[in-house]
């Protein structure tokens, strides 16, 4: 059994890297590894809008991710640097830039690439979707 | 074999591409605070990052350049420069200011086998 962490740096909508990763990791699951981290970063934080709304005859990528995380039982971390600069704030995050109301979603937290450090340090492997370019 | 370094960043992508070149800095920095022993590769494009006498302020960017060349006093163990890259883009190693060791495809191949955890950025 390995432990995997996983880190996406693509963007939601541009490239098949969300569904690759989610892929991924449902098969690592169902093979007995364990996943401990999920990790957006950069192009990737956009995934934890709250307010995206994707057509109903379209896969919902961010509910894919948030059954993932619900099966491995771990968080989905977003890099807060990269999600400050894209309008994705929590409460908390909205109060001390007196900004109303949060605009993450429900099942993600903001977190700090220390988290992801940490991530790679206790995983047997991390691997990185980055999409394309 | 034993890994001796746990976090290896290889720098593919050149200076001005947004807030990528930020996120490589500060991973770089987070993780050698943190007590991994971090060493980083500036790859092809990457090295032009480190060219001297560059003004990211005509481009409304951040200047990284006193971070970058500090990267050792950050704790970042070890700097490689690719050295096909220095030579296609002219660069002496010694123009760029930085205590680093040039490195070529199999120097990279072994320093990958050493490492832990490999991130490309």
């Amino acid at each position: 059994m390995a432990r995997f962490a996983l880190h996406i740096t693509a963007a939601p909508l541009t490239s098949g890297a969300h569904f690759s990763a989610l892929r991924f990791a449902r098969a690592a699951l169902a093979d007995g590894h364990q996943l401990h981290s999920i990790f957006f970063s950069q192009e990737a934080v956009s995934l934890a809008n709250r307010y995206a709304c994707p057509p109903q005859d379209e896969a919902d990528l961010r509910q894919a991710w948030l059954q993932l995380a619900q099966q491995a039982g771990c968080e989905l971390q977003v890099c807060i640097a990269g999600a400050l600069r894209r309008g994705i704030l929590d409460q908390r995050e909205a109060s001390r830039h007196g900004l109303q109301g949060a605009s993450l979603a429900d099942g993600f937290v903001l977190t700090g690439l220390g988290q992801l450090v940490d991530a790679m340090q206790q995983a047997d492997r991390t691997l990185t979707f980055h999409g394309a370019g | 074999m034993a890994s001796s370094v746990d976090l290896l960043l290889l720098v593919t992508q050149p200076p001005y591409r947004g807030t990528l070149n930020k996120e490589q800095l500060d991973l770089l920095l987070v993780s050698a605070t943190l007590g991994q022993k971090t060493s980083v590769v500036f790859w092809q494009q990457g090295i032009l990052q480190l060219l001297p006498k560059q003004q990211p302020s005509l481009l409304q960017a951040r200047d990284l350049q006193a971070s970058l060349q500090a990267l050792g006093l950050y704790d970042v163990d070890q700097v490689y420069l690719d050295q096909q890259a220095l030579a296609r883009y002219a660069c002496p190693v010694d123009t760029l200011g930085l205590n680093a060791t040039p490195i070529d495809t199999t120097g990279l191949q072994q320093l990958i086998q050493q490492t832990r955890n490999l991130l490309v950025m």
